[in-house]
């Protein structure tokens, strides 16, 4: 289910019939503070949005008729490369990401954050949260290890109320 | 010359999967397989917001692509960089090479099972370097995403990429396996930068490839 098929004759990396691109974390970082840094929250706003699109979309096609979406989309979360996930606590509101991808890149390149930088993650909990409950949810992030890996073993997302 | 197809098929058989950790470490950067929808359409809307907030002048909305372009740098220095100094690349590619331009080579072979699009050589010399791409994945995205076509072209990843490529190869001589830490990408984008580049034809703009050409500064 997690499974990528490589179709060499388009150049596509297909995963529930979406294309995914490879790119490492250097990149990754780059791009969203580039972003954010040249227009603001306003960056930070559209990159959660557009992540819970397309991540809504792919999460529908690859967890149809399958019993446990919730360890499903958990995995994919993994599979993409993102860190783990933990939606077990997601009917309270409120989700966790280990080993976060972007908060561990972050911190190593730029040092300790002001906010949240799991824009990406942020985005996919509010996904998950929307194909497992029915329900669009705001969640945020709340607690970042890229703010503090000394206090934040883990990146919270929360519904804001 | 190399079998640039055998590259590709050698890569592609490659295992590039999460650890325990749910992170992918392959050829010393970590790799995510994100949606290539997600980068196309945050650069998209950078760029239209970017250039709305000060009515669309030409050279603001230069200096946007220009940003989206210098994060394609940025790509391209470090997983190509990581890549072409990789045990894997020294195992397959670097017995086969003759020439410099052999480099390039490689590198394109394995971009094409990176889901980017079929990236072909149409021209490779240390002063000059056309690519077509088909089905790129940014310009890709833009024909499906708004639904019509661009007037300008959008592949600001390639572009940058590329140009990261020719001067990993030509300018800082990867081959020396150079460490690629800040002072080099300095040196290659800013202080003594060597190459440049643009998009000519783009899928975006209703071209049947899109069309990428590195020169010398
Ligand atoms: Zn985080
Ligand atoms: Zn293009």
């Amino acid at each position: 289910m997690t499974e990528f098929k490589l179709d060499l004759s388009n150049g596509e990396l297909l995963i529930g019939g979406k294309r995914a691109v490879l790119h490492c974390n250097h990149y990754n970082t780059f791009l969203q503070r580039t972003l954010v840094d040249a227009l603001g929250d306003k960056m930070v706003e559209v990159q959660i949005k557009i992540s819970q699109k397309i991540n809504t979309e792919m999460l529908r096609n690859l967890t149809q008729g399958i019993e446990d979406k919730k360890s499903a989309i958990e995995k994919i979360f993994s599979a993409l490369g993102l860190g783990i996930l933990d939606l077990n606590d997601l009917e309270n509101g409120r989700s966790t990401v280990s080993n976060s991808h972007y908060a561990l890149n972050c911190y190593y390149k730029f040092g300790n954050q002001k906010e949240g930088v799991c824009l990406f993650a942020t985005g996919y909990v509010r996904a998950a949260a929307e194909i497992l409950t029915g329900q669009k949810k705001d969640f945020f992030e709340t607690r970042c290890i890229s703010i503090d890996p000394d206090q934040n073993e883990m990146c919270v997302f929360e519904v804001r109320t | 010359m190399i079998d640039m197809e055998y590259v590709t098929i050698q890569f592609s058989k490659a295992e590039i999967n999460n650890d325990e950790n749910g992170l992918i470490p392959a050829f010393d950067v970590f790799l995510t397989k994100i949606q290539g929808d997600y980068y196309s359409q945050i650069s998209f809307e950078f760029e239209k917001i970017f250039a709305e907030g000060l009515q669309n002048d030409p050279e603001t909305l230069e200096a946007a692509r220009e940003l989206l372009i210098e994060a394609g740098h940025v790509c391209g220095f470090n997983t190509f960089g990581g890549i072409m100094k990789s045990d894997e690349f020294y195992s397959v590619v670097v017995p086969l090479i003759q020439e410099k331009e052999d480099w390039i080579r490689g590198m394109v072979a394995i971009i094409n099972v990176l889901g980017w699009g079929v990236y072909k050589i149409i021209e490779v010399s240390e002063e000059k370097l056309i690519l077509e791409i088909k089905n790129s994945y940014e310009g890709d995205a833009y024909v499906r995403c708004y639904k019509t076509h661009s007037d300008s072209p959008k592949c600001y990843l390639a572009v940058g990429a590329s140009i990261a490529l020719m001067s990993l190869v030509f300018h800082a001589d990867i081959s020396q396996k150079p460490e690629l830490d800040d002072l080099l990408y300095d040196n290659l984008f800013r202080k003594s930068r060597k190459y440049t580049g643009k998009e000519t034809q783009c899928i975006a703009m209703g071209h049947d490839n899109c069309r990428i050409e590195i020169s010398r500064i």
